[in-house]
């Protein structure tokens, strides 16, 4: 099989817990995070992509503190801080006449006299996603389609994909959507089929188990079957320092 | 109360009132400028804990709360997770979010299985011989078979285990938070409340354009942005120093506790309030924040 590095992190990442796309995705935002932090901080290509965004969405922004990264987190946002303050600085054109002559001439033209707040709000508008965000979501994509793509035939990923937890709901819609044979959509449908039928059954159990008649029986594998729920329906936490 | 869809849009305040009669918003967003960071992101924090325990406390077992869950496929990520965190801290257990989360999964489960039950093999087979036996029978038999020998598609699979709502906590969250930016824009006008304004670490950047964009008033956008602007330009200072006195030649002059959080409190600026409380976090920023309470005052005395 020859799967690309995709198929080999998947294979990995389907033996341990949860969805395995959320943690491939969660691991190549922490390596992007680990890279400019190391490496990147001062590559202007890099700088100016952080500028267009505004910094970074605010996990990924708080991120930066949990790593303890404060001189980078300081250069990076010194930066942006910078190109802010500059506007906001510069404020809004008071009159007509303190506007360029080409917008003056429209807006007399036209009647359309934006508000001082509409402006300065456009100018203050990230003008790029989160850097961060963006590699984690490019990421993703690859991961699906090699899921899709590597499901069946010999060494395929369907064996697995079967004894995990397979993906959470987000992840299996998307996975849906890429599939473009019926007999990957049947297998992955029977898989996912499987693997929240058990769950369902575990959560039933300590539902039970919650009951005062029953609450003296052991915990089992049921035991974190409401935590497994969350990530099943809503996908895997974003915690800081995740890996 | 999440049971319920409550009309927490943003009516236009009647202004015959005056603006100097603060109500208990004007008097939430007081409390918050006491303390450190952006006091939207606050009032959200403490707007989403309440929404949560009180989903957990007295909803899970609602009809109506459960129908708008069902319909968003559960919360989203951010607050299932913080669902999750309430129950463990206050409950020590996660039989609330077990019952909900339980449905949820029994429903994309039922929608998978009848999904299954029209694609297996021998219903396929059959199908495909009905619609051959009817191909056969000219035009009519043709036309027959394309309307009733149809494929289970995808899409359908798709609409079903796909939400058709926005998660009913965000929703809320959100109009409470417009309520907020609605008041203070309101209230920027009177002196007081603008100096309370004024000693706090003010709106983050992310509510700072939103609470630009809900005002007309130019006397008021003009309050903001000055505010903003100096304490932008304190916050560069002290950026710039935090920097400079990392350098090696510079490594023994000692760092004074706004250069020390001014890191964080940039991240806070453009990113907003972090979520996860963190001890050592809020110490820096309460020191930078009573540095600005000490500014205000000195200020008010100069007047």
């Amino acid at each position: 099989m020859s799967g690309g590095l995709g198929y080999y992190a998947l294979r990995d990442a389907l033996l341990e817990p949860g969805c395995a796309v959320c943690r491939l995705k969660a691991t190549a935002m922490a390596r992007y995070l680990d890279s400019l932090l190391w490496e990147n901080v001062n590559d202007p290509g890099i700088r100016r992509k952080i500028r267009q965004a505004q910094g970074f969405c605010q996990v990924h922004a708080w991120e930066l503190v949990h790593r303890g990264a404060s001189l980078a987190a300081a250069l990076l946002m010194r930066d942006v801080l910078q190109n802010a303050l500059k506007i906001v600085k510069e404020g809004c054109p008071r009159t007509l006449l303190d506007k360029p002559l080409r917008q003056t001439a429209r807006e007399l033209f036209y009647r359309q006299r934006h508000t001082l707040s509409d402006e300065l709000v456009a100018r203050l508008a990230p003008k790029a996603r989160c850097p961060v965000c963006a590699q984690g979501e490019e990421m993703e994509r690859i991961y699906l389609d090699t899921l899709v793509s590597q499901l069946l035939g010999k060494d395929g990923l369907l064996s697995a994909y079967e004894t995990s937890d397979g993906l959470c709901l987000p992840h299996f819609l998307q996975a849906l959507e890429r599939v473009h044979e019926k007999e990957v959509l049947d297998a992955l449908v029977k898989a996912q089929h499987q693997i929240w039928e058990r769950l369902v059954e575990q959560l039933n159990e300590y539902i039970r188990k919650s009951d005062y008649r029953f609450c003296n029986e052991p915990w089992g594998d049921e035991s974190d079957a409401w935590l497994r729920a969350i990530a099943a329906v809503a996908g895997a936490r974003q915690e800081s320092g995740q890996q | 109360m999440p049971g319920y869809e409550p009309s927490l849009q943003w009516q236009e305040p009647d202004r015959n009132q005056g603006s100097n009669n603060m109500g208990l918003t004007e008097l939430w967003l007081k409390l918050a400028f006491q303390k450190p960071g952006c006091p939207i992101c606050r009032l959200r924090q403490e707007s989403e804990d309440r929404y949560l325990f009180n989903l957990l406390y007295e909803h899970v077992t609602d009809g109506i709360t459960r129908m708008h869950l069902v319909h968003a496929m559960g919360l989203c990520s951010e607050h299932s997770w913080m669902l999750q965190a309430t129950e463990f801290r206050h409950w020590h257990d996660g039989l609330g979010v077990g019952i909900i989360y339980e449905d949820l999964t029994e429903r994309v489960l039922q929608s998978l299985y009848q999904y299954q039950a029209s694609n297996s093999p021998s219903r396929i087979s059959k199908r495909k011989a009905l619609r051959q036996r009817l191909e056969h029978m000219g035009w009519f038999g043709r036309w027959l078979a394309q309307q009733l020998v149809r494929e289970v598609p995808v899409e359908s699979l798709l609409q079903q285990i796909s939400p058709v709502d926005s998660c009913p906590a965000c929703r809320i969250i959100e109009a409470l938070e417009d309520n907020y930016l609605h008041s203070l824009v309101r209230q920027a006008t009177v002196p007081e409340f603008r100096s309370w304004y004024a000693a706090s670490d003010g709106l983050c950047l992310p509510h700072l354009r939103r609470a630009l964009a809900y005002t007309k008033d130019e006397e008021v956008v003009r309050f903001l942005v000055e505010e903003a602007a100096r304490r932008l330009g304190q916050l560069r200072v002290h950026l710039q120093e935090y920097v400079r006195k990392h350098a090696w030649d510079n490594r023994h002059e000692s760092k004074t506790s706004l250069e020390q959080s001014s890191w964080i409190r940039a991240v806070a600026f453009f990113a907003g309030e972090c979520r996860e409380e963190r001890e050592d976090v809020d110490q820096l920023r309460q020191k930078a924040l009573d540095n600005y309470h000490k500014q205000a005052v000195m200020s008010s005395h100069e007047q």
